[in-house]
């Protein structure tokens, strides 16, 4: 039982972490597509959003060639940064990030589509420079479409198996995430543990949900 | 020579039953992309990948109109499968461990069951790793920052090599420093990856991928690493499974065993 | 000189381009831009407001040039100091009325909180009637109170002039002019420059000290044909449309001063009897005539005083030699102004267009006439 909760705790700290990456880069992304014109953009933004339809595996194998010791990335991180991501849950979250930021950039790019640019003018107009307008006008009139595919990253991030597994490898208590035991606890045969980290599993997802239903934003135009 | 194995009574029984295994090809052969007559599916321990390829190429070659599937994977996981109801026919495990929990369930017959090989543990490391191990203390060492062992829960390879570092009394010390592998080729693939420093796998597997990883040293097991064989009970195809474990049985059989480094039974 | 545009600017490519070629120059301190919807009157607005860009050109409002295609000078929008009112008021929907108008005051990354307040704020809820409303968001308050709030929030960040995109035509007709006198008094009270574009003939008539003409993207004219409405056929050359903005007695006759075209300043002596009997008081709609033969042309104003009351500075437009005399036509600041010189006088003063030259003459000189 101990390996449940252990289990439960990595994978919600996984999976914050890839939430609050997928989250940051997701919103800059987002932001930029929606906003700026350049060639090519409607291509660049089918490829971003490959990891949604990539299966998991595939990701998982890519990553593997770009971060593992022989990759061309993981060989500088190591080389000069002294950074190992495979078998590290870094290395997980880098996995649960790649998978959970198309969903942050998709809805971040519609709901700034969707923020009328003469509010952003009026602002301007007032004396704000760009950041302030972003901050004060542009983000706080996209937050709820945002939070919408932030809700989307945090649980796919939570269930991600496939590139994880493949990243990250099964180590308890440093990468064995909940969808990872579950899926060992099946092949030996464990079914009584695999009920109750299924059942945490359950029970999170609808915590989450619930939590954000209180948060989601303020007010409803016509409401009073 | 190992017709005795055979019950006479099957000879007469045999027509009767190879036409229903007939009618279950067929059943197979409509929800299943075109495929001759007989189909036996076979699911072994994830090291006899290479040597029972071959095994059934030759099985096929000798009964034309027969082909063989595989399905390699962890012991431990293929037991699951079967236990769930996949349609299997023969099940080849990486000890006697997991085919005597099969027997436990009822999935084969106490009987069926008959050791055909046996592999000895080793520690391996990547080919261009600067130091060899030469004992399983030296692992201890700060040097060797992960090793790869198969899920001891379902992999015998992880079992295997959990109990002998049980006995040497380092598993405390070195259980942190594991990487489970989901099955001994995944573990074999992080060592030739370099992304564990040492990983404990069968012998041939370390020759399977000779070019890529360099045997360390062997390990000695309290248990052998015996592989046992044994036609299931629910199969469809008894009269082709029984056949297929008498075949790897037999001389031509072994010899490609032999020379994928298994040892005899 | 107020405004001081001349821009050019081409939008949309292939078969929806639309080419915007306006310039134009005015003293007003109330300028309206009056055309048809399409003409480019938002993107001239924009234009001096800083949030679009030229192609060339430039932009100067009471004397600093905030656009200079030719010296690289692009002052960005928020230091440009112009509030303005978008059609549509733009609103901020997250924020209450009170936080739409302490927005401007605070350049930081913080919105203000839902408590603002300060000498600014609270001094344009109250002028602008808005304390009760200072809690509700934009979706709670009706078009008329959206409006205030917008230009509450305008006035609050003391802007140097004001721009108005149709700022009436979303509302009904009492509202409309209730809104139209409200501003009229606030501009006169503040003394702010103000650019309303329209294309409403009512608001030009209510507001216009000048009026700039924008059709298909270019100026028409400086004069529009419903002011030529309050002109009367007359055989003067110089018929001056305008508003009477100051009436000063003296012993026997009063002053009368107009507000015309250009924002230029016309004085007229007037005896009281004619004051009372035309009615003539401040706000009143009234037109100047003054002959083309009793307006002298000088070259160097500065280089003498004179006694005439009227000299308006500008440049020769065009020089038309008739048989005997010649007729000069002067741009004081948008004003046309005729004037009938002899040839010889003409030749010795060198006038060709674009030469300096300001039109004389006395108040005397000067008919006020009111449409009865």
């Amino acid at each position: 039982m101990a390996e449940a909760w252990t289990a439960l705790a990595l994978s919600l700290k996984v999976a914050l972490w890839a939430t609050a990456i997928a989250l940051v880069v997701g919103v800059a992304v987002g932001f930029a597509l929606a906003r700026v014109r350049f060639p090519g953009r409607e291509l660049v933004d089918s490829v971003l959003l490959l990891p949604m339809v990539l299966p998991p595996t595939v990701l998982g194998y890519y990553l593997l060639v770009l971060v593992g010791r022989r990759g061309w990335l993981g060989a500088w991180l190591e080389s000069s940064l002294g950074i190992r991501l495979v078998f590290t849950w870094q290395g997980a979250v880098i996995a649960a990030a790649i998978v959970a930021f198309p969903f942050v950039c998709k809805s971040a790019r519609a709901a700034f589509e969707s923020v009328d640019a003469q509010l952003e003018e009026a602002a301007t107009v007032l004396g704000l420079a760009p950041a302030a307008v972003f901050f004060r006008v542009t983000l706080p009139l996209a937050a709820r479409g945002i939070l919408a595919g932030v809700l989307l990253a945090f649980a796919r991030a939570l269930g991600e198996f496939g590139a994880t597994l493949m990243v990250a490898g099964s180590i308890p208590g440093q990468t064995q995430t909940l969808s990872i035991a579950v899926y060992e606890a099946v092949q030996a045969g464990q079914d009584g543990l695999a009920n109750v980290l299924v059942a945490m599993t359950s029970a999170t997802c609808i915590a989450v949900l619930l939590l954000a239903g209180r948060f989601a934003p303020v007010r409803i135009p016509g409401r009073a | 020579m190992h017709c005795a194995r055979w019950p006479h009574a099957a000879v007469a029984g045999r027509t009767a039953r190879r036409a229903t295994g007939v009618l279950a090809g067929l059943a197979l052969l409509l929800a299943a992309v075109a495929s001759p007559a007989a189909e036996l599916t076979v699911s072994a321990a994830a090291s006899l990948g290479n040597a029972l390829r071959e095994i059934g190429g030759a099985f096929a070659a000798a009964r034309p109109g027969t082909t063989v599937r595989f399905n390699f994977a962890a012991s431990g996981a293929l037991l699951q499968q079967i236990a769930q109801g996949a349609p299997v026919d023969v099940f080849a495990s990486a000890d006697e461990e997991t085919m005597a929990q099969a027997v436990q369930r009822g999935l084969v017959a106490p009987a069926a069951r008959a050791a055909f090989a046996r592999n000895t543990l080793v520690v391996i490391v990547p080919s261009d790793a600067p130091a060899l191990p030469r004992a399983l203390a030296d692992l201890v060492a700060p040097s060797f920052r992960r090793l790869a062992i198969g899920v001891p829960a379902s992999v015998p390879a992880g079992r295997y090599a959990r109990a002998a570092l049980e006995s040497a009394g380092l598993w405390p010390a070195l259980a942190t420093k594991t990487v489970g592998a989901q099955s001994v080729r995944q573990a074999l693939d992080y060592v030739a990856r370099g992304e564990v420093e040492a990983g404990f796998v069968y012998a041939t597997d370390a020759s399977a991928m000779a070019d890529k990883v360099r045997v360390a040293f062997a390990v000695p097991t309290a248990t052998p690493v015996r592989y046992p064989i044994a036609a299931l009970a629910a199969s469809g195809n008894a009269a082709d499974a029984q056949a297929f474990v008498a075949f790897v049985l037999a001389p031509p059989a072994q010899a490609i065993l032999r020379r994928h480094g298994f040892a005899p039974p | 000189m107020k405004w001081d545009v001349a821009i050019r600017k081409s939008v949309g490519a292939g078969a929806g381009r639309f080419d915007l070629d306006v310039a134009f120059r005015s003293d007003a301190e109330r300028l309206v831009v009056f055309g048809p919807s399409g003409a480019g009157k938002t993107l001239t607005l924009k234009a001096i407001a800083g949030l679009l860009r030229p192609d060339a050109g430039h932009v100067r409002v009471d004397g600093t040039t905030l656009f200079d295609s030719a010296q690289g000078v692009d002052t960005a929008a928020r230091r440009r100091g112009c509030g303005y009112l978008f059609q549509e008021y733009a609103l901020f929907p997250h924020l209450t009325a009170r936080q739409n108008i302490a927005f401007g005051l605070d350049a930081g990354w913080r919105n203000p909180g839902r408590d603002a307040s300060g000498a600014a704020v609270e001094r344009w809820l109250d002028a602008l009637e808005l304390r009760r409303l200072a809690s509700r968001f934009p979706d709670q308050l009706s078009g008329g109170q959206r409006q205030r709030v917008a230009l509450a929030r305008a006035l609050a960040a003391e802007p140097r002039a004001l721009l108005l995109d149709e700022p009436f035509a979303a509302l009904d007709e009492p509202l409309r002019n209730r809104l139209r006198a409200e501003l009229a008094e606030l501009q006169a009270r503040l003394a702010l420059p103000i650019v309303l574009i329209t294309h409403d003939p009512a608001d030009v008539d209510a507001f216009a000290d000048d009026i700039v003409q924008i059709e298909d993207g270019r100026v028409r004219a400086s004069t529009s044909p419903f002011l030529e409405e309050h002109m009367v056929p007359t055989s003067a050359r110089n018929q001056f449309v305008g508003t009477i903005s100051a009436v000063r007695s003296g012993a026997v006759n009063d002053e009368v001063e107009l507000t015309v075209a250009g924002g230029q300043r016309v004085v007229a002596v007037v005896t009281h009897e004619s004051t009372l009997r035309l009615g003539l008081a401040v706000g009143v709609a009234a037109f100047a005539l003054v002959k083309a033969s009793s307006i002298v042309v000088v070259a160097e104003p500065a280089s003498a005083m004179l006694s005439a009351r009227n000299q308006l500075a500008g440049t020769v437009a065009a020089v038309q030699p008739g048989a005997v005399n010649a007729e000069v036509e002067i741009d004081a600041g948008g004003l046309r102004i005729v004037a009938i010189v002899t040839q010889a006088s003409a030749r010795a003063m060198a006038l060709a267009p674009g030469v300096a030259a300001t039109a004389v003459f006395k108040a005397s000189s000067v008919i006020v006439g009111v449409r009865s």
